[in-house]
This record gives structure tokens, sequence and C-alpha cells, in this order.
């Protein structure tokens, strides 16, 4: 419960981080060359990824004290999840900053690479870029999320705890990486289930309060579609 | 590299990350040990790590506020007149929209409740069915390429699949051992239940616009 408190106050801050950005920089967005934009959208990632790492690297403590230590992690709001966000915030918070700032400027130029699909003479080069990029970006994220374990657990340094990822999947080869893509394909399917149901509500409701400004199709595709795409975090292909 | 530390405390070498290998080391002084005077141990890891990159955030934060401060002071007008009368024009449809968003915001509660006890208590279960759904999707996939016309799409499905299947037969005796924490999947179930009401607060208002 605590946990999930750390998580809302972070989903808080980054939508209104979304929210001050994208009033504050809509004009340079319009106006700017390229390397203000890049420059804009590095910012953005990188305060999103900061945010949502605080929350991994808390978790991530948070469990190694219940682990260790389960009498110190049973409350709502324990002191281990408070000393771990303080952590977090505070010792640690190099490492998150550094690991984020890479996620960032590959996101930023995968976003570069976007836009230079409006163009009609680069759409197929940058269409590579893009899909290139999106790989690259993958393997960083799931190295990362390794990686901050480390961090919330021991404090490590960012480059040290890739270190201990590395040796961690040296050690334990492919179990690691089987047992999280199972589980991440099981959290898909379940995702899937509830977009599905819950995109149900929409053109039901709108059918039952007679809301005909709706088109019901569209109504569903909006909430299924919502769904699946902002609740679902997982690989649903290999 | 260096000797690993929990919080402090020395790691065995044999096995790492056995539990039991810990309560000894937490005797010895570690972060962990039951703090039976003075402070609690969590405070004991003082030394700032990758502090550059926090100060660079910081001073990245600092440049983005002043940026974002003379946008907003040289983009200001409000934009335009008509709000008042889109709203009254829009209120029966804002009536409409409040019980469809608020029913949305309860469904996942339920269905996320329901579907992590179901992972808790049938893991081998769901983690066949989910392999069997995603050898469906692509299977669809490939089809689906093929039919329209899609030639690539198809090939390319057709491959995914033919992994997938071997993938399946790979693992196939893990089953029901990925998910022996299943309580740990909780956390990701809430997360997206947050998600899911930030999605509707969004909805909300690009619908209500």
């Amino acid at each position: 419960m605590g946990l999930t408190f750390v998580a809302v106050v972070m989903l808080v801050l980054g939508a209104g981080w979304v929210f001050i950005w994208s009033v504050g920089a809509r004009n340079a967005l319009t106006d700017s060359n390229r390397a203000v934009i890049f420059a804009l959208l590095v910012s953005f990632y990188w305060v999103q990824q900061v945010l949502t790492n605080i929350v991994h690297v808390t978790t991530a403590g948070t469990v190694a004290t219940w682990w260790y230590i389960p009498l110190e992690a049973v409350s709502c709001w324990s002191r281990a999840i408070q000393d771990s966000f303080y952590r977090a915030t505070t010792y640690s918070f190099g490492s998150i900053c550094f690991g984020s700032l890479v996620v960032a400027l590959v996101q930023a130029l995968r976003q570069m690479a976007h836009m230079a699909r409006n163009n009609e003479d680069m759409k197929l080069l940058a269409c590579i870029l893009e899909c290139i990029l999106r790989m690259i970006e993958d393997i960083i994220e799931y190295f990362n999320k390794w990686a901050y374990v480390y961090v919330g657990i021991y404090g490590f340094p960012y480059l040290e705890a890739g270190r201990n990822v590395i040796a961690l999947f040296q050690s334990k080869g492919w179990s690691v990486i089987i047992s999280d893509n199972l589980c991440d394909r099981v959290l898909f399917v379940v995702s899937l289930c509830i977009g599905l149901l819950s995109g149900m509500v929409g053109p039901i409701l709108s059918a039952l309060l007679g809301a005909g400004a709706f088109n019901e199709v569209y109504v569903f595709h909006l909430y299924y579609f919502g769904r699946i795409c902002l609740s679902d975090d997982t690989q649903p292909f290999p | 590299m260096t000797t690993p530390l929990v919080q402090a405390t020395t790691f065995p070498s044999d096995d790492p990350y056995a539990k039991g290998n810990y309560a000894l080391a937490a005797e010895e002084g570690g972060i962990y040990e039951a703090s039976s005077s003075g402070p609690s141990n969590h405070e004991k890891q003082t030394a700032f790590q990758d502090v550059p990159w926090a100060i660079l955030f910081l001073a990245h934060l600092v440049a983005m506020i002043v940026v974002i401060s003379i946008n907003f002071s040289f983009g200001g007008d409000g934009g335009g007149g008509d709000e008042a009368e889109a709203g009254d024009e829009y209120s029966d449809l804002y009536a409409l929209l409040g019980p469809m968003v608020a029913t949305s915001a309860v469904m996942p509660i339920l269905l996320s409740c329901v579907s992590l006890r179901a992972m808790i208590t049938h893991p081998t279960e769901l983690i066949k069915a989910s392999l069997f759904v995603t050898l469906g999707i692509n299977l669809i996939m490939a089809i689906v390429g093929f039919v329209l016309g899609f030639l690539w799409l198809g090939i390319f499905s057709l491959l995914i699949f033919s992994l997938m299947v071997c993938y399946s037969r790979a693992v196939w005796s893990r089953y029901g051992r990925s998910f022996h924490g299943g309580e740990g999947v909780g956390g990701r179930c809430i997360f997206q239940y947050l998600i899911g009401i930030v999605d509707d607060l969004v909805l909300y208002d690009i619908v209500s616009q």
C-alpha cells in the first residue's frame, strides 16, 4: 500500500511534468531547430525515466528489507518503504539519473527518427532507424530493470550495478530471462483480458445511457486501446 | 569487481542469493542487523553514488524551468473566447460521460483483483494459457498476412510462430515455478489500475474538449 502511494505520487508528478513541458515547450517545438527539439525531448524523457526509476529502486529496496528482515516491512507505511524511498532520492539518486539519461537519449533519438518519417525522401531510412533504436531502447530498459534492483538493494553505483547484472546473467544463465519472460507473457494476457473487458464498458454504457453522440465502436476502441497501450508495459511478441 | 555488500553487509561467497546466508551476516553489524539500540540500520548507506549525474539532472531541471517560464511569459494569450458557449453545448455530454468514466475506473479494480487471485492460485495454467494465446496471435497474424496479401507480414509472423513453438517446448519444464512468488505481480496489477485511472482522466479530458 505504501509503495502504491509512492507510485501514485510519482505518477502525479509525471503527469504534472507532461503538462508543464507540453505547455512550456510548445512554442520551442514548433519554431526551433533540431538540436533544440532534441534537447527538449531528452529533458522530457529524462524526467519521466527518473520518476519511474525512483519507484523501481524504492520497490527493490523495500522488497529486500522484507526478504531479510520481514518485521521491518509489515505495515502499510513501514520504515522499510520510508528508508528505501529516502535512499532512492538521496544516495542513489545519481545512479538513477545516470541510467535514466542513457534511456532518455535513445528515446529522444527514436522520437526524432519518428518525426523524420514525415519527410517523404527519407521515410524508409527513418523507419529502419526507428526500429533499430526501439530495439536498443528495449535492451537498455531491460538491463536497467535489473541494474536498478542492485542499486535499490545494495546501493551500488550504476556502472557497478551493471557489472553485477552481467555477472548475474553469467552465473544464472538464461533461467532469469526465461522466468521474467514467462511472467511478462502472463501479464500481457491478463492486461489483454482486462483491456478487452474494460473496453466493453464503453459501448454498453453508451447504449444504456443513450449517449448517441458517441459512435459505440469508437468508444470501444478508445477504451480498449487506451487500456492496452497504457496499462501494459510488456512485450506481446518475442 | 569489489566484494558485493548487502547495505554494508558482506556477501557470502558460495550462494550470494540464498536468504539463509544473510542471517549470519546481519549479526556481524550489517545494515539489516536488528537494532536493539540506536537508530535503524537503514540509515547506514551514507555514500552518495554518481553525484555528477544528479547535479547534471538538477541543473537541467533549473534550465528547463527557466525555458518554460520564458515560454509561458511570451505565449499566454489564453486561447479562444467561446469556451463558455462550448461548455453549455456539451454539458449534457459531460453528464453522460461521468458514469461511463466512473464505471470504467471501477471495472479494472475488480478485474485486477480477480486476475491477481488467479495468478497466485493457478500460475501453471496461466503460463500455459499465455503461451497459447501468444502462439494464437502469431498464427492469426500469419494467416491474416497471407490472406490480405501482405506477404512479408505473413512470413515474418510464421517465423515468429515457429520460434514460439520451439520456445514453448523448451520452457515447458518451467511451468509453475516462475510464479512461485505470485504476490510480487500484485504491485504491477495495482500499477496497471493506477495507470487506468489516469487513462480515464485523460480520456475524459480528451472527449470533453
